[in-house]
């Protein structure tokens, strides 16, 4: 009788066995692997992310005041070798984009103290410009990007994962444009 | 063990809404990129068009105008339209308007981006 109770109390046992335990340590290890990659590639997609946007928006806010100070401009004058374009505006005032302490910077040369705008823009990105003549004035192209010309910017897309992206503006621009359309508003 | 295949199967479940996000995410940084790429695109175009001899504005010449490479690779079947429009009032001018048209990478027909300009003779015709 007192066998017949041992038996019964020994299969109802409750609890865990080995094998349970060593299939729930592999689990939850084989959990926080994926969990801290997954984690790690959310932090690292993030940051290049953030890094690309705010170049992006540099970009966009250059290339707009670019745009924007060549049509209003006179005279462009452009040296690659600095990497400076000085644009010659009415009243006698100079603006100049070039790059100081290793930021692209457009500086307004006025009878006061020079303004001075930083972009954002570091200094790897470099700046090509040529001019030519249309028939109503000089027409600027310009081209801004932080990897070689040569690079085709469909590797855009195809190096989303990298942490180095090719950004790239081009702009063409008339010189004077403002100027000369301002003469004939009504 | 219970409370483990019930912890794994939210914990996947996470997961999974988590990279969807990112997807997204990333379809709409895309989309940014290209929705940029069409605006530059099509203002250096009207910049380059606009800047053409007084009588070389025109509608026909429209026709002639091609999208840059970088652009068309990055826009799916982009296609421009455009038109010029002789102004006699209130002062003598010519208006482009230029339409950039292109599909998502889904295939769907995007709204197009219009940008439009005016351009007046040259001065000494005014006189």
């Amino acid at each position: 009788m007192t066998m017949h109770n041992a038996s019964n109390s020994l299969s109802t046992r409750h609890g865990t066995t080995l094998i349970e335990t060593a299939i729930l340590i592999s689990l939850t290890a084989v959990l926080s692997g994926i969990i801290v990659t997954g984690m790690a590639a959310l932090f690292r997609y993030n940051r290049s992310t953030d890094r690309h946007h705010v170049h992006q928006t540099a970009l966009q806010q250059m290339t707009t005041a670019l745009r924007a100070d060549i049509h209003e401009a006179s005279r462009c004058l452009w040296n690659a070798e600095s990497q400076t374009l000085r644009l010659e505006l009415t009243e006698s005032r100079v603006l100049e984009y070039r790059v100081i302490k290793q930021r692209w910077v457009r500086v307004l040369q006025a009878e006061a103290e020079p303004i001075t705008t930083s972009f954002g823009l570091d200094e790897s990105f470099r700046c090509y410009c040529q001019a030519e003549q249309s028939k109503r004035g000089e027409l600027i192209r310009m081209t801004l990007t932080n990897q070689p010309l040569e690079l085709p910017t469909d590797k855009l897309y195809e190096e989303s994962g990298r942490t180095e992206r090719t950004l790239r503006s081009d702009i063409v621009a008339q010189v004077g444009r403002h100027f000369s359309t301002k003469h004939h508003e009504p | 063990m219970l409370e483990v295949i019930v912890g794994a199967a939210l914990l996947a479940t996470l997961l999974i809404v988590i990279s969807q996000i990112l997807v997204r995410l990333h379809a709409q940084t895309a989309l940014v990129d290209r929705h940029y790429a069409a605006q530059q695109s099509l203002e250096n175009l009207l910049e380059e068009f606009s800047s053409r001899d007084w009588a070389a504005v025109n509608s026909e010449a429209i026709d002639d105008l091609n999208i840059s490479g970088d652009t068309s690779t990055k826009l799916l079947h982009a296609r421009l339209e455009g038109e010029v429009v002789e102004l006699a009032e209130p002062v003598t001018a010519k208006r482009i308007t230029l339409r950039l048209h292109w599909q998502s990478v889904s295939g769907i027909e995007q709204r197009p981006l219009i940008l439009t300009t005016w351009v007046y003779p040259p001065v000494e015709s005014n006189l």
